[in-house]
């Protein structure tokens, strides 16, 4: 089932969903210093600095599709989220030029799955090593389903699992045979 | 043996309101809730209950537990049956369906019993000395058939198991009041803990006997915020307190819904802190004929007349060399059963007064035990010159009470050591394992008030992260370590389960095997489901008397995971069918479905094989698809090729010291192949790198190789040339690839509004462009792997069907096809092309497939140069790359056929690694590696497979195109 923020919804059991998110654009920060030029850079078009170690958080608001989520995924990399295509476009620009960095798209590369409710946490729990799970704010690489997944924490009981699109009908598949028997 | 239930208050544990049917070898039983299938069993009589591995002789239970030897049942029926299972902690439920293991045509009658009537033909290591000639593979299925005790059912088990995950502070792994004691301290201090106990039921012998302390534990931990999870056996730990644990959430072989039921869930653990305490595990005694039904453990015994209500027997005999033998001999007489004397080995025993009503023979042994099939009587003998005559003891139930020995093995499986403790016969913690401190009878604190007081200190300490407390290790009483009875008739067992005997160990010792872990293998003692729970410590002690050591200086085998079996259901959780592990699938997988793609794995990836037409088979569509491709043009989804960004200021260098070719003088919009090696100068992939920029490249890499290829430059990077600025970013997933190869190639891309300045004129061989087509961004490549004219179109993942159904629209007007992997594979053979992997191994190095000359052109530093200088490395005789045709000219090379001038057995000259029919050519080509190869062009060969020899000879490749003038356009 499509949403209008184009939001497929993949598994709906009592207090779990799991929906892809097919309209957000992607793309890997790469950086060799945390706080150098390129960051400078992305903390003038994004509004915050580049996030810490471990640390994810959301610019703006995903009611009016001008949002920006920022991952942190390594010490020289972090997933940007965007929901507005334009500004993603114009970010792009912006930092084409930034020295001590590049911005990798990573659209239709990386698959977002949305996983949230009660039972969010116990699904977790079943794919993968509990220091993959990150709390609220965080963002842990680990590996879910035999996968490599960076899952961050936005809100209460809600979960952004970042996977390859390559793998991400694996991902969806592991989910619905876990939360079948949640 | 004869049993029954005792009255209450007897059988604590069960609930005798209830009855539970089963069914045992066709049998139907009941039993009550609370029972395990061990206890009804033996409330309903019944003694004989398998038959042991070697020799087919009579079992019974023999324990109360996870050590259970003999007891072992099949459970379930259909493909819901689970070999193996130890009867005595499968929990009894209604309709439960068991049957005896290791047995035909029935337990009672069992064929294999012969091999008891042999068995002075078969000590140990028999079939080492005796199946050696002609050929032990002519034995080998025979022998296999015959052991493994149970049968799986062979067929899908439609269960499901999955794991998950969880975190403490303090992991309290076991169910006794030391455990409890120790998780309630450790919460009480604040700690998140979490207590594993492998029972339905906390707290151990003193539950059932109904020690109030128990009660009192449990309430506090559920007050104190202990996490218990029961039913859940931990059974393996591993590097950084990662802790495994079976949850068992529904019974083995219970009737399976449709679909199956989720039966276990394995659980991995990361504890900052772990406390072993799951207790002791008791000896059996060595006398002849020790394994008949009817012998036990006398806890064991124990336990089922308290916990169960079953009395084992009602005239018992004690053989004891231990204080424990005491207590248990008085608590089954509490019980109402009739000791009829307690056999004790030692010398002297000053501790009859806790057994005042019992019988007690010292200095005395069992030298006989009557009953084929069960326990009819005993004769004690003596064991010392001056003894009394020998005497018969009319009986049905020998109790076994060796001494104890702790579970040791989570603090050993964590790398702790063990000291022996010469008065109570028992290895014993010595400290602490990392990250791992051992708590009550597991730690070889047997005292009950100090084992409690110890494991509170312990979890306190824990907690707050202090010392942890000394262990007061004591209170087990005397125990004599294990001697067998010399010179009496009859098999003494040491390992009740894989028939090892006193005299097989012995035997052992006379044929100079002096390392416990030689003797676990000679013998097979300490194998099996029970991994010598109850035999171990005898075996080595027993070492120890015939080679003349203490048990000390002979020492234990390694303690490894798992502590007690797990199915291999648990081990593969999800991981099966689909789930079996994860596929890559391209972008436009549906589109190339609906266009009726043969699929096939390749590496990871789920990809068009071909796309056979009606009445074609993969073989003779690829031959069309290659064909097709040579003549007009082909479309093909390359999605999988490997494909990175090398961005930074330092990028050039990075790649000029990654690969053998030189990427530093590359310009912006060139490309150049590379060969990429690992320091030891073996060929790991190879690609192809082009410059999109001052500090931007693009590499392609082989489908298979990405990830190796992007670790090997994080590591390069990250732990050597640390220096350099460089970002690797994978970027396959972002990317899709369409490549379109044939003499009509650009015409094709031409037509479906391609730019003009990639046409081949403006666009040369080995060069890159970045181009849009409706405005999705494109990157094309000039490069080809067929040898063809060939666009590698690089498109974003979400737009490559778009592009495909844009070109496929118009693939008529050029006579175009699709095209799989396969096709592609005939025509880079044709070319001489090598496949990293295919053609190459793990032994190959650059100089062997032909790139001499770029490396003597490179002049800089890259990774395997300095092996590449090796004189080894430029030996002529290695083998190098070659190309190959039949004599013949019809008979195609099969890949991984050896080449020899003599038939097999005789040294390799090379094997062939590629082989196509050539549609080109009409004729078989193949590619090889041969000793020499380069000297050797011309030269016939011959090539040998299964039996058959084929006559090939060496020739000059590639097979097609020799000037390249179709590669260049």
């Amino acid at each position: 089932m499509d949403d209008a923020q184009g939001k497929t919804t993949a598994i709906e059991i009592d207090g779990l969903s799991v929906s892809t998110d097919r309209d957000i654009r992607i793309a890997s920060l790469r950086y060799f210093d945390h706080a150098g030029r390129f960051a400078a850079a992305v903390r003038e078009a994004v509004g915050r600095a580049l996030p810490e170690p471990l640390r994810a958080f959301q610019v703006g608001s995903a009611a009016q599709g001008s949002y920006v989520i920022l991952a942190w995924r390594s010490p020289t990399e972090t997933l940007l989220l965007s929901g507005d295509r334009a500004a993603f476009d114009e970010l792009e620009r912006q930092l084409a030029a930034a020295p001590d960095g590049c911005m990798v798209n990573q659209t239709g590369g990386i698959a977002i799955l949305r996983v949230r409710g009660e039972k969010a946490g116990d699904l977790l729990l079943r794919l993968g090593a509990a220091t993959a799970i990150p709390s609220l704010g965080e963002a842990r690489s680990g590996r879910l389903a035999e996968l490599q997944v960076l899952t961050a924490c936005l809100a209460p009981r809600e979960f952004l699992l970042l996977v390859e699109r390559v793998h991400a009908n694996h991902l969806l598949e592991w989910i619905g045979a876990t939360a079948a028997d949640l | 043996m004869t049993a029954s239930r005792l009255p209450a208050p007897a059988g604590t544990r069960v609930d005798r309101s209830q009855r539970l049917s089963f069914e045992f070898n066709g049998r139907a039983l009941s039993g009550h809730p609370g029972d395990t299938l061990a206890s009804a069993l033996l409330a309903n009589g019944v003694q004989l209950v398998g038959r042991s591995f070697k020799l087919h002789r009579p079992r019974g239970i023999f324990s109360c537990g996870i050590e259970e030897p003999t007891g072992l049942v099949d459970l379930g029926q259909g493909a819901a049956r689970t070999p193996n299972m130890r009867a005595t902690v499968v929990e009894l439920y209604d309709g439960l369906v068991a049957s005896s293991v290791n047995c035909w045509p029935s337990v009672e009658f069992d064929l294999g019993a012969i091999n008891n009537r042999i068995a002075a033909l078969l000590p140990a290591g028999f079939y080492y000395k005796t199946f050696k000639w002609p050929h032990w593979h002519l034995f080998e299925p025979a022998i296999r058939r015959m052991a493994g005790l149970g049968r799986a059912s062979g067929k899908p088990d439609p269960d499901r198991y999955e794991e998950a995950a969880a975190r403490a502070d303090v992991l309290v792994v076991g169910g006794g009041v030391a455990a409890l004691s120790a998780a309630v301290s450790a919460a009480e201090a604040g700690a998140d803990t979490l207590l594993l106990a492998s029972g339905g039921t906390l707290g151990g012998a003193l539950a059932w006997r109904g020690d109030t302390q128990v009660a009192e534990l449990i309430d506090r931990a559920q007050r104190s915020g202990v996490r218990q999870m029961t039913r859940t056996l931990a059974f393996g730990i591993y590097d950084h307190n990662l802790v495994c644990a079976r949850e068992t959430l529904q019974p083995a072989g219970a009737h399976a819904a449709e679909g199956g039921v989720l039966r276990e869930r394995l659980w991995k653990i990361r504890a900052r802190a772990v406390i072993a305490a799951a207790g002791a595990l008791e000896r059996p005694m060595l006398f002849p004929n020790n394994d008949r039904p009817g012998v036990m453990l006398a806890g064991a015994a124990d336990k089922y007349a308290h916990a169960f209500g079953v009395a084992c027997g009602q005239r018992v005999v004690v053989a004891a060399n231990s204080d424990s033998a005491y207590r248990v001999a008085s608590s089954l007489r509490a019980a109402g059963l009739n000791v009829v004397a307690l056999v004790d080995r030692r010398p002297q025993a000053d501790i009859g007064a806790e057994a005042p009503h019992v019988r007690t023979l010292v200095n005395a042994g069992i030298g006989k035990v009557g009953g084929a099939r069960a326990v009819r009587s005993c004769t004690v003998i003596p064991t010392d010159m001056d003894g009394a005559r020998p005497e018969r003891l009319e009986c049905d139930l020998i109790l076994s009470a060796g001494g104890h020995a702790p579970a040791v093995h989570l603090h050993s499986q964590a790398g702790g050591k063990l000291r022996w403790l010469d008065e109570s016969a028992m290895f014993v913690p010595d400290g602490a394992a990392p990250g791992v401190w051992s708590a009550g009878a597991g730690a070889g604190i047997f005292d009950r008030d100090t084992a409690v007081s110890h494991a509170a200190e312990l979890g306190r300490a824990l907690a707050l992260g202090h010392a942890a407390p000394p262990a007061a290790v004591g209170g087990a009483g005397r125990t004599l370590a294990a001697t067998h009875l010399p010179g009496v008739a009859g098999k003494q067992f040491v390992d009740l389960q894989n028939d090892v005997s006193v005299g097989d160990v012995g035997l052992a010792a006379q044929e100079n095997y002096r390392s416990v872990e030689h003797l676990k293998r000679y013998t097979t003692t300490g194998m099996g489901t029970d991994q010598g729970k109850t035999s171990n410590i005898n075996a080595l002690v027993l070492m120890g008397e015939f080679t003349g050591r203490e048990p000390a200086e002979v020492g234990t085998t390694k303690f490894r995971p798992p502590f007690a079996p797990v199915t291999l259901g648990l081990l593969a959780g999800r991981r099966v069918g689909s789930l079996y592990r994860p596929l890559k699938t391209l972008p436009a997988h549906a589109w190339h479905e609906a266009r009726g793609a043969l699929f096939e794995q390749f590496g990871n990836w789920v990809r068009p094989a071909a796309y056979p037409k009606p009445g074609e088979t993969l073989e003779s569509a690829a031959q069309r698809e290659a064909g097709t491709v040579r003549k007009a043009a082909g479309l093909l989804d390359g999605s999988p090729l490997g494909k990175l960004e090398i961005y930074g200021p330092d990028a050039a260098q990075f790649l000029d010291l990654m690969y053998v070719g030189t990427m530093s003088n590359l310009n912006p919009g060139q490309a150049r192949y590379g060969l990429l090696l690992n320091e030891n100068g073996i060929v790991v992939d190879d690609g192809i790198v082009a410059r999109l920029g001052p500090e931007l490249y693009w590499v392609n890499t082989t489908s298979a190789g990405v990830e190796r290829t992007a670790a090997a430059f994080e590591e390069w990077l990250q732990c050597e040339y640390t220096g350099i600025s460089v970002l690797v970013t994978p970027v396959t997933s972002r990317w899709g690839n369409v490549t379109v190869a044939g003499p009509r190639a650009w015409d094709w891309l031409a037509s479906a509004g391609f730019d003009s300045t990639l046409a081949p004129t403006s666009m040369p061989h080995m060069t890159m462009r970045e181009s849009t087509l409706d405005g999705v961004a494109l990157r094309v490549l000039r490069a080809s792997f067929s040898g063809e004219l060939g666009y590698e179109i690089n498109v974003p993942a979400d737009s490559v069907q778009g592009l495909l159904e844009r070109l496929w629209a118009r693939a008529e007007d050029f006579a175009g096809a699709l095209y799989g992997i396969e096709a592609l594979e005939i025509m880079r053979t044709e070319k001489g092309f090598i496949h990293i992997g295919t053609d190459t191994d793990g032994t190959t190095l650059p100089l062997d497939i032909g790139f001499a000359r770029n490396l003597d052109r490179k002049a800089a530093n890259f990774v395997g140069r300095r092996s590449l200088l090796r004189p080894a490395a430029r030996d002529p005789n290695r083998f190098q790359l070659v190309a190959l045709i039949p004599v013949d000219g019809r008979t195609p090379l099969p890949v991984g056929a050896q080449i020899a001038a003599a038939a097999p057995p005789t040294l390799t000259e090379g094997h062939v690694t590629s082989s196509y029919w050539s549609p080109e050519l009409g004729a078989p080509v193949a590619l090889g590696m041969l000793a020499r190869g380069t000297q050797r062009l011309g030269e016939k060969i011959r090539v040998h497979h299964l039996g058959k020899v084929i006559d090939a000879e060496v020739v000059k490749a590639p097979f097609v195109d020799p000037k390249g003038d179709r590669l260049h356009g």
